[in-house]
């Protein structure tokens, strides 16, 4: 009764011009401002942690000036790290789109039994990351009771210690078998709009099946796939459970991105500084990263 | 020699049969239309010679060989679809030489090609235009140009013009007959509008629920309908179709139409009391005295150079008239209707015609 009281009783002098925009602020006003506290306090946080020599174990924060950034750019580590984030974006990026519009072709088609099929290839998007991870560890790449140690067993084969010998790539089949299924979603429904008589028509100019995927289908895909890319690469640079749940960034800094570089130098090193100089450092790679997507990408869309 | 032959061609699917046996010959430089109404047969029937749809029974000749099992770009063959089916991320030049470029056809031959096609067509400004840039008539002169650059034996021509609007259609038609003639092609075209079939065509198929109804020039299925359906779907306004019923009296043989007149007609082997339809043109009626029959005006479509009189003759039943008068009567005047006997149509009790 309050607010009714108030709204009603608002200042219509000369001074409050009623125009579209001003009028519209108020309502306005809740969204916008939750949006930037839900966006600029965690930034703002980061920012001023980073430029404190902050150590859990030794509070209280002091002023340090750089040396946060100092310590994280001089850190052997760094290199290996961002080559890791950068191969944890681009090999799932390059399997997820090919096996996505191999599927999303291959699904197009009619065949018996392909509403369960659809079913089950978009299955794995409903597992959430750190159960998939699991899953796989302990299910599948597991060397004593894992399922593909068996089937090398089985067939007289050394069982491969998949997170001992080849811990990226793990990783990397992880991330591809949980992202494909949103690959072949999306592609899946740009190909039931492409325009069958495209394909007809392109069959009459003597196009065999190769040719028209080449020429037709391809092309008409590359607005879907352009998403796809982007929107992968947001979440690609986030990778951070699968990692935990596998290797812990291991053996050494060999499966370690930026994302889990900044949770062991703050939850496992306690140095809340150095943590948050790093989160300052991703920013500005994923920046970067977008910058050339953006370049590359939208002017597509 | 460019002959396009169909021997008893069947089409189902799974149990239910959609082209019911169809023989037909299309003749070197021929232009056929297949003409029926929509779900009738005629796209599948065009798309089964194009190769995009097998034939479940018969044979298809071209020129003499049979092609059933061929494959549509060794039928040498050319297909316009209704959508234009253009490869909308190439250029109009891309669109024309992509089936020369698939068969290997060396870059400067193809552009020459290309070339001439466009000057035919007057795309020659838009060749480096992607077809989301052109309007829907230059699209179709696009998907036409396509067809052109193969130099195809056989165009085949589906619904082209159905997605223009109705001035550029008009436009489209007269210079599909151009092309036609200029080309020397043989050219089969499926329409649903029977103004496109009676204008364009050598010779119209008319197709209903995968069956022929009669297959003729133009003005054959004008002049002699084979039986009610064609007789109702060619001509426009359409032919009016009067139930009626055989009745003799003083030697004379009368129609007794259902709704209560009675006009002469010529003799006919049928018994008294049979039921037959009256076919007459609405350009074969005329409201003069003397008339065989009366009735009563309740519309009145003014069209400028004719004029279109619906006259109910009893029980609801509405005859079209077509007359050059602008003013022939006004509603409501009761007027009296005659016609030219000869111009009068009889088919039987199965709607075949009598005569």
């Amino acid at each position: 009764m309050e607010n009714a009281t108030a709204m009603s009783s608002l200042p219509t002098g000369s001074w409050f011009k009623p125009t579209r925009t001003v009028r519209a602020w108020p309502l306005m006003a809740p969204a916008v401002g939750l949006l930037l506290i839900w966006a600029i306090v965690p930034l703002a946080l980061t920012l001023w942690y980073s430029f404190q020599g902050y150590n859990l174990l030794s509070p209280p924060a002091t002023f340090v000036g750089l040396e946060n950034y100092y310590f994280l750019l001089t850190d052997p580590d760094l290199p290996r790290v961002v080559w890791n984030t950068l191969v944890l974006v681009l090999v799932p990026l390059v399997v997820t789109v090919t096996a996505g519009v191999l599927l999303a072709v291959l699904y197009d088609g009619p065949f018996f039994g392909r509403g369960i099929a659809r079913l089950l290839v978009i299955a794995p998007f409903f597992v959430m990351p750190t159960v998939s991870a699991l899953i796989w560890k302990n299910l599948l790449m597991h060397p004593v009771y894992g399922l593909f140690a068996w089937l090398s067993r089985s067939f007289g084969m050394q069982p491969i210690d998949w997170f001992t010998n080849h811990p990226m790539t793990a990783i990397i089949i992880i991330i591809s078998w949980q992202w494909i299924p949103f690959a072949t979603l999306i592609l899946l429904t740009a190909m039931q709009s492409l325009d069958r008589e495209q394909l007809e028509a392109a069959r009459m100019d003597g196009a065999g099946a190769t040719t028209s995927f080449i020429f037709i289908t391809l092309p008409h895909l590359a607005r879907p796939v352009a998403v796809v890319v982007m929107l992968e690469t947001i979440f690609f640079l986030a990778i951070y459970a699968e990692i935990l749940v596998t290797t812990v960034g291991g053996p050494g800094v060999i499966t370690t991105n930026i994302p889990f570089y900044i949770y062991s130098r703050g939850l496992l090193g306690y140095d809340v500084g150095v943590a948050s100089a790093g989160g300052i450092f991703a920013i500005i790679v994923a920046n970067i990263v977008a910058f050339f997507f953006v370049r590359a990408i939208a002017r597509q869309l | 020699m460019s002959g396009v032959e169909l021997k008893s061609v069947r089409k189902n699917y799974g149990a239910v049969e959609v082209i019911k046996g169809v023989d037909l010959t299309v003749r070197d430089r021929e232009f056929v239309v297949f003409v029926g109404p929509s779900g009738c047969g005629k796209s599948t029937l065009l798309r089964m010679i194009a190769g995009l749809e097998e034939i479940t029974v018969g044979d298809l000749l071209i020129d003499g060989a049979r092609m059933n099992d061929v494959s549509p770009d060794a039928r040498g063959l050319a297909m316009v679809f209704q959508s234009y089916a253009l490869y909308p991320h190439m250029t109009v030049a891309g669109n024309m030489g992509f089936a020369l470029m698939l068969a290997g056809v060396p870059k400067a031959e193809r552009d020459l090609k290309v070339r001439q096609a466009a000057k035919i067509l007057q795309l020659e400004a838009l060749l480096d235009r992607k077809p989301g840039q052109l309007s829907g008539g230059q699209r179709q002169r696009v998907a036409i140009g396509r067809a052109i650059v193969r130099e195809p034996k056989v165009f085949l021509f589906d619904e082209p013009l159905s997605n223009l609007d109705a001035a550029l259609r008009v436009q489209m038609r007269v210079e599909l007959a151009k092309l036609h003639r200029d080309l020397n092609a043989t050219m089969i075209y499926v329409t649903h509008d029977q103004v496109e079939a009676m204008t364009m065509a050598d010779r119209i198929l008319v197709l209903r629920a995968g069956i022929v109804e009669q297959v003729g020039s133009p003005l054959d299925l004008y002049n002699k309908p084979a039986n009610t359906f064609v007789a109702g779907f060619i001509g426009s306004p359409k032919m009016n179709l009067v139930g009626a019923s055989v009745s003799r009296r003083d030697g004379q043989t009368f129609a007794f139409l259902d709704g209560g007149q009675r006009l002469p007609i010529g003799d006919v082997s049928l018994k008294d009391g049979a039921g037959i339809t009256l076919g007459l043109r609405p350009e074969a009626l005329l409201l003069s005295a003397g008339g065989a029959a009366r009735g009563e005006v309740s519309v009145i479509e003014h069209l400028g150079g004719e004029t279109l009189v619906y006259v109910d003759i009893g029980k609801g039943q509405l005859l079209t008239i077509k007359t050059g008068d602008q003013q022939p009567a006004r509603v409501g005047d009761i007027v009296p209707i005659s016609f030219d006997p000869s111009r009068l149509h009889l088919f039987g009790p199965d709607g075949q015609a009598l005569n």
